[in-house]
């Protein structure tokens, strides 16, 4: 808007004109127009970003909002419902619209939650079920301490995830209820799932069969490509990131930022130090001679007895983390088919690909992953798994995915794979869940004695002076599920009439039914 | 800058320093006093909040009304808020530009102003010290 320059220099004529004497230094510049010091160029940035985030998430709101109205409008055209029956379900639809007007204004705090059994742990904070205290509604919060994040240079990292979760609404990604922050703690609640994660089944089950395997990599391979779709890189995936709900369908997470992988503390790695620092030991008369190679079973054991710890600590592992990523060249959304991959062969082998008791000699491993690279005999795995394994665990511009998810799924490993469906059929793993707050599914944690419950409340973003708060501007977000209407009965039966009838596994990848009732014996065999 | 309200309107609007404001929010400051400029936006902020937090006036919960007099409510917000803009502009959009941020605060006023004229939400006069600006966002 030009108009205001000109209408402004339109004033300035016009106070001239009144023939007023302004009085100016010698300079000729009012003194008014020192420099800006840096504590008002912190504000006006912070101002400026507030603004841009306030009208782009204003236009999403009513795009939203438009996109509901259609959707439902279609719903309702194909159903069969009587005209009254409709009217009944666009009354209550906009019933629920104006509350979630209103929910926008009531400034969310950790007061609004009982507070229940803490899941994961880390050194930026903790997650763990709550309940609302207004709805009952049972959720999974995530604190994450400012102080920390701001220590680690981890700011950007959890806005990026925030916003993620803001504006991808996909059943394979972890739903984000709501955020918000005060002068302590940033929050995300989120969806509660309570089949637990990939890693706490891993140190369950050891390994996973082919097929248990081809499903679960599958559904990691929509997830990935769902926030690849919106130019998202995970960065991070790991078995503990890949959640599953109440029926064992997975979902992607990030509530590994607990564990932050601090590897800028690293010394710089590069593929030319890594070989000639390969470690080496001598025996007695002198001549040089490797390391003897563990059995496959006892690797499996030791990363089983050192998982177990990694689980309660508050570090994280390099072990699924691309090469790239480690090298600091820069790396694209390739990284996370790396990480797929790495665990994949986990899935099946049974530790991951490059596992070292030390995190730097993994770091090494990895960079150099040509060398390292192996499968053991005693695995057994098929050609097919092995080679989309090699073909993930490889160089950038030979991985499968760089141009696209099309091309992993096209893999001759997943033959038979219906994408479309692997959502709706039965799971290949089914986790035991008595109730909404069962937690029997993750690792248990110890409360610490330093588990006071805070209860800063944030006041307005202005009076957030000092410079920690300034960089979580704008981390406030509620999503219209949170209005949770026990009355839009029209909408649950609708969404009834849409749901198929959910295939099995078998059907899916063609088992046979004695194969099937090996699996299942095996599995009754593990609870005994 | 010192604010203080004259009774009248005068008609040289271009010349904001014949416009003084005083602040009185009826509650904790019953009686008006000349404050700063930065003082006064403080203060009509923390008043604003407490509008805006006070459930008897915007309703958080499902099903509970509007008060009767909301309109008047809001009115009295926006008409104080304008007075935000007029000074900004008046005395400190220099400052602003230097600063590269006037596309962000004519963004919020062109907002501002298109809300408030769709709503009937302040009268006329009140927006005599910023007339020719407006007019640009709005022409009659």
């Amino acid at each position: 808007m030009d108009s205001a320059r000109s209408w402004f220099t339109k004033l300035q004529t016009r106070e001239k004109s009144i023939g007023k004497k302004k009085e100016l230094p010698p300079n000729g510049k009012e003194g008014t127009d020192e420099a800006p010091s840096s504590a008002t160029k912190q504000r006006v940035a912070a101002a400026k970003q507030y603004i841009e985030k306030h009208y782009k998430e204003q236009m999403k709101n009513l795009q939203d909002r438009k996109e509901r109205r259609c959707s439902l409008e279609k719903k309702l055209a194909d159903a069969n419902v009587s005209e009254e029956e409709q009217h009944n379900i666009v009354k209550q639809f906009e019933k629920k619209e104006t509350e979630y007007m209103r929910m926008q204004r009531h400034k969310m705090s950790v007061d609004d939650f009982d507070l229940l059994t803490m899941i994961g742990k880390g050194a930026f904070g903790e997650v763990r079920v709550c309940r609302e205290k207004n709805t009952g509604n049972v959720y999974a919060m995530k604190k994450l301490r400012k102080s920390e994040m701001l220590r680690r240079g981890q700011v950007e990292h959890v806005k990026a995830e925030r916003n993620l979760l803001a504006e991808v609404d996909h059943h394979c990604i972890v739903k984000l209820y709501c955020s918000f922050q005060d002068s302590e703690y940033l929050y995300l609640i989120m969806e509660y799932l309570p089949g637990g994660d990939m890693m706490t089944l891993l140190m369950r089950k050891d390994t996973l069969t082919e097929d248990e395997a081809r499903f679960y990599v599958g559904e990691t391979v929509l997830a990935i490509e769902a926030i690849h779709r919106h130019n998202y890189i995970h960065r991070d995936i790991k078995p503990d990131n890949l959640l599953l709900d109440r029926h064992g369908h997975l979902r992607l997470s990030d509530f590994g930022l607990c564990k932050p992988l601090d590897y800028s503390n690293f010394p710089d790695l590069n593929e030319k130090d890594v070989t000639s620092t390969k470690p080496q030991s001598t025996n007695g008369d002198g001549r040089q001679q490797s390391m003897p190679k563990r059995t496959q079973q006892e690797q499996l054991e030791h990363w089983q007895k050192n998982r177990r710890t990694l689980a309660y600590s508050t570090v994280g592992t390099p072990d699924y983390i691309a090469p790239e990523v480690l090298l600091k060249k820069g790396y694209g959304m390739e990284c996370d088919w790396w990480s797929l991959g790495a665990i994949m062969y986990e899935m099946l082998v049974g530790y991951p690909p490059f596992y070292s008791d030390e995190p730097m000699t993994t770091c090494r491993k990895i960079v150099n992953w040509r060398t390292h690279l192996k499968f053991p005999e005693e695995a057994r795995l098929m050609t097919d798994a092995k080679d989309l394994i090699s073909k993930l665990l490889c160089n950038v511009d030979q991985r499968l995915g760089t141009k696209g998810a099309e091309e992993i799924k096209e893999h001759s490993w997943f033959s038979g794979v219906e994408w479309d469906k692997l959502y709706e059929i039965e799971a290949a793993y089914q986790p035991q869940v008595t109730d909404e707050l069962d937690t029997q599914n993750f690792e248990k944690f110890e409360e610490s004695s330093d588990n006071i419950q805070c209860s800063a409340k944030a006041g307005p973003w202005r009076k957030m002076l000092s410079s920690k708060d300034l960089n979580f501007v704008g981390y406030t977000y509620k999503n219209f599920e949170l209005v949770n209407d026990p009355e839009v009965l029209g909408m649950a039966e609708l969404k009834k009439k849409e749901k198929a009838k959910r295939p099995s596994a078998k059907s899916l990848f063609g088992i046979p039914s004695r194969a099937l009732a090996v699996l299942c014996s095996s599995s009754i065999r593990r609870h005994i | 800058i010192y604010w203080s309200r004259h009774n009248k309107v005068t008609t040289e609007t271009w010349n904001l320093c014949r416009y003084e404001y005083r602040w009185a929010d009826g509650v904790q400051i019953k009686k008006p006093i000349e404050v700063s400029a930065p003082k006064y936006v403080e203060f009509l902020m923390d008043w604003i909040e407490g509008q805006l937090d006070d459930e008897s006036i915007f309703p958080q919960k499902l099903g509970t009304p509007f008060p009767p007099n909301f309109k008047e409510v809001v009115k009295t917000i926006f008409k104080r808020l304008f007075r935000v803009y007029a000074h900004i502009y008046h005395s400190s959009f220099q400052k602003i530009v230097s600063l590269k941020e006037e596309a962000h605060l004519n963004t919020c006023f062109k907002h501002f102003i298109l809300f408030t004229t769709e709503f009937g939400l302040i009268d006329k006069k009140e927006l005599a010290p910023l007339q020719e600006l407006i007019e640009s966002i709005i022409p009659y």
